[in-house]
């Protein structure tokens, strides 16, 4: 089925989300959509699955226009989407989640075995097998989300929408979904990819649309783009290449964890960790979400109980002395930052203040002065755009918080330590290239950085080495110059020893 | 705080209270009795003369404690159920020390008084804070379940060691006269008004200087906006928690002062009468602002007042109306969420036809 929006246009009061967008999804072809944060992407889906109404211009389907009221009505028309987060029932089978809302029963019993036979016709191809019968719970992420997939498909979904679907994921499950999509795309269905990750546009998808404050500003082929053409597009001017000269690291250990593991046996615990960052690098820590990188972060923090030796700049970490930690000179840009980092409902200027109170508190009262001055100045240096400085922190577009973070973590704290998780999610591009660039001057004025990411990519720009992490344990380690996908996606995986590369000797510059 | 936030919280708590006393008349007029006779007989019963309006300021006088103690904790992110017990721990301690020391002259008594009171009070809140903090228990459950702690324990030393021994009053014996704080006849006239409403005024003056300014009020704050920012930026989190409701039970105990120090010169059993439960409803209507819990605690003290007078002068409502108003203030302030909800998509619905 061929999906066509014509001028599709919707306007909240004076603010126009999405603007005058005529677009074609062909069906046997992968399209993808891409764009930053606020550029549209999400009202644009919203009015296709009649979660909004439109404005003005229309939606068609194989050239009849059709009006969507709810989702439901998009939902027969045979659009389906895969969410980035799942809403799947933990506790229930895979085949009872496919089924869900769309129950194949006789006399109100279940029939499971006729829904599989429909679905082993549906797909003969094996990429998409999941086991049935298994708890939701007992499957990979990989297969969590092949159900969410099978879930459309057992609805005769005939165009097929997936947000962000590889974040996710480990490399080795992204060739897997890739496949999957590949052989649906052969099969003769739509295929739509919401992403901003250049290589997902250009490794897979047939055409690409480009969206930027809600208009459609490019569209075209995969096979006459460029990378560059199309960050260009999303971001509305060109990001000049960074150069990347690296001052080799100082002896100074910053950072040292020496078998640190935990009691217990839940997902995400810790067991066995070893690792060192010294001043002057940035090392990083790859690996599957969950697979102990937070609890990793909250044990040095001294915010979790922990077994083994963890000094920070060479003094031991004491759960619960969470001020010692810091005062040693450690800044902390955490990975839920909503929640982690800033006071939502508070102002720019006293977001500022938290954690740093010693500098603008003098004899118990606030330094107005002060705020005011280093805020503006801090703001400045690290690009915080905001109305004012008085408005509330949460009001902030997503790279904004974080630029604010990162200033009040970098140049309030005069750290010796930078923990950066996840610093870049749900932050746009501009906003990436500066903390880029700011991390690689930091870098090299001697400060030793932890940077904990589920983005590869990011992990071997920045990095001088990468620790995997897998279930709890450093699974593999590498130097530059030695990183390669395949081997540290294998390493993510489980696969022990893959690559994995003695880094303590040669570094490469 | 921005002037539009700040102007729409004053319309919604308006809001709030004009609505509960629009619906506790619309009752008063299906059992008979004519809304404005209602209004007329609680306004002035209430407003009337000196001193109607010194009994109004004296019952009010409690409130603005309470409600401070309740709004501290708010602030700090916890629900203080327990002011009631507080105020109660606090006006016995407060009349153990002048029964301890009766020679003690006004100088030094009356302070020494509200240092002690203020330290029983908050020490009873802290022990709160400290079952919460420390061993997870709710806030709610353990203040709830303190308050009946407390009232054993006050009716256990007032009965027991403080007793009265000429007296069959389950009440203490008269405090030292130096611990009297005096009445203030030249407003209130034969109203038992005293000097407590300017210990009252004081507090809120210094809830609203704390919050504005220091760094004990930026740390409560950040316990109840934003705590795990604040425990990675460093701060101590229990801790901080401990501190809330120690100044929040010490706030409460405060409450004790007019009508323990200032009016009866004795803890009678039962004496808090209710004014720690209502201090919820003042921070609630108050939104936790200090002039908000000022004004606030004056509608109530007006409130209790004038419904006084409803026993003798309706025939078919009696003083338990100002019960039902603020419960319906209350209910009114609670299901704000909702109330807001449902004029923003009123309001959008209008901005969009428009377009």
């Amino acid at each position: 089925m061929t999906l066509q929006t014509r001028e599709l246009t919707k306007r909240f009061g004076n603010f126009t989300a999405v603007d005058g967008v005529s677009l074609e999804f062909a069906p046997g072809q992968i399209h993808a959509i891409v764009g930053e944060n606020g550029a549209g992407k999400s009202t644009f889906l919203k009015l296709l699955f009649g979660l909004h109404e439109p404005t003005s211009g229309a939606i068609m389907i194989d050239g009849a226009e059709k009006r969507f009221r709810s989702s439901l009505d998009a939902i027969r028309a045979g659009l389906g989407m895969v969410q980035q987060h799942f809403t799947l029932v933990e506790n229930l089978s895979a085949i009872d989640n496919i089924m869900i809302g769309a129950e194949v029963s006789s006399f109100g019993v279940l029939k499971r075995a006729d829904a599989i036979a429909r679905l082993e016709k549906l797909i003969p191809n094996a990429s998409l097998r999941v086991p049935w019968s298994e708890p939701v719970s007992k499957l990979s992420v990989g297969q969590r989300q092949r159900v969410e997939i099978l879930k459309l498909l057992f609805r005769e979904s005939n165009i097929l929408f997936l947000d962000e679907p590889t974040a996710v994921l480990a490399p080795q499950e992204i060739d897997e979904l890739f496949e999957v999509l590949r052989h649906l795309r052969d099969q003769g269905r739509t295929i739509v990819l919401i992403t901003h990750k250049m290589r997902e546009v250009l490794d897979l998808c047939d055409t690409y649309a480009v969206l930027r404050r809600g208009r459609l500003i490019e569209r075209g082929d995969v096979k006459t783009a460029t990378p560059e053409k199309i960050i260009e597009a999303m971001i509305g001017r060109a990001l000049p290449a960074r150069e990347s000269a690296r001052a080799p690291a100082r002896s100074t250990v910053v950072l040292e964890a020496v078998a640190v593991s935990e009691k217990g046996s839940e997902r995400g615990r810790l067991d066995g960790v070893t690792l060192s960052v010294r001043a002057g690098e940035i090392v990083g820590v790859a690996g599957v979400e969950g697979s102990g990188q937070s609890s990793f972060v909250e044990a040095v923090m001294a915010l979790r109980e922990f077994k083994g030796e963890l000094k920070v700049l060479n003094e031991p970490v004491r759960t619960g002395q969470t001020q010692a930690v810091r005062d040693r000179g450690v800044g902390l840009v955490p990975e839920d930052r909503h929640h982690q980092a800033l006071w939502m409902d508070e102002s720019c200027k006293l977001n500022f203040v938290v954690g740093l109170e010693d500098e603008f508190f003098r004899g118990g009262l606030l330094n107005q002065a002060a705020i005011e001055s280093k805020s503006a100045e801090w703001s400045k240096e690290y690009d915080v755009r905001s109305a004012s400085l008085d408005v509330a922190v949460g009001s902030l577009s997503g790279g904004n918080q974080q630029k604010l973070i990162f200033a009040r973590e970098v140049r309030g704290r005069q750290p010796k330590l930078l923990i950066c998780h996840q610093p870049t999610r749900g932050v746009d591009l501009a906003a990436i290239d500066l903390i880029y660039r700011k991390l690689e001057d930091l870098r090299n004025d001697g400060l030793g950085i932890l940077l904990l990411s589920s983005e590869l990519d990011e992990l071997m720009d920045m990095c001088d080495r990468i620790y995997v992490f897998f279930d709890g344990q450093v699974n593999a380690e590498f130097a530059r110059g030695q990183f390669d996908r395949l081997a540290i996606g294998a390493a993510m995986t489980g696969q022990s020893g893959a690559g994995s590369a003695d880094a303590s000797g040669e570094r490469s510059l | 705080m921005n002037q539009a936030n700040w102007k729409r919280e004053f319309l919604f708590s308006a809001g709030a209270f004009v609505l509960g006393l629009a619906l506790a008349l619309a009752i008063a007029a299906g059992l008979g009795e004519s809304p404005l006779h209602v209004l007329n007989v609680m306004v002035t019963g209430a407003l009337g003369s000196p001193t109607q309006i010194g009994y109004s300021l004296f019952y009010a006088t409690p409130l603005m404690l309470t409600g401070l103690s309740v709004a501290w904790a708010g602030r700090a992110g916890l629900f203080n159920i327990g002011a009631e017990g507080q105020m109660t721990i606090g006006g016995v301690a407060m009349a153990a020390v002048g029964l301890l020391a009766p020679t003690l002259p006004s100088v030094f008594a009356i302070p020494l008084a509200l240092v002690c009171g203020f330290l029983a009070g908050g020490l009873w809140g802290a022990f709160a804070g400290w079952m919460k903090a420390k061993r997870g228990c709710h806030e709610v459950l353990a203040t709830i379940l303190l308050n009946f702690i407390a009232y054993g324990l006050a009716a256990f030393l007032i009965i027991g060691l403080l007793k009265s021994p000429d007296s069959q009053v389950p009440e203490t014996a008269v405090i030292g006269e130096g611990f009297w704080i005096a009445q203030m006849h030249w407003i209130g006239g034969t109203s038992p008004l005293n000097w407590a409403l300017l210990l009252a005024f004081l507090c809120i003056a210094a809830y609203a200087f704390i919050f504005a300014r220091t760094r004990l009020g930026f740390h409560q704050r950040l316990a109840g906006g934003a705590p795990l920012a604040g425990q990675l930026g460093g701060v101590k989190m229990d801790r901080q928690i401990i501190i809330a409701m120690f100044y929040a039970g010490g706030l409460a105990a405060l409450a004790a002062a007019g009508p323990v120090l200032g009016f009866a010169h004795k803890a009678r059993e039962g004496f808090a009468g209710g004014a720690g439960f209502v201090g919820i409803a003042v921070a609630l209507l108050g939104r936790n602002r200090p002039l908000g819990i000022l004004f606030s605690a004056l509608l109530f003290g007006i409130l209790t007042k004038g419904s006084l007078d409803l026993d003798i002068d309706t025939e078919f409502v009696s003083r338990d109306l100002a019960v039902v108003i603020q419960a319906l203030i209350v209910i009114a302030v609670a299901s704000q969420p909702g109330w807001i909800k449902l004029f923003a998509r009123v309001g959008r619905r209008e901005k969009g036809s428009s377009t």
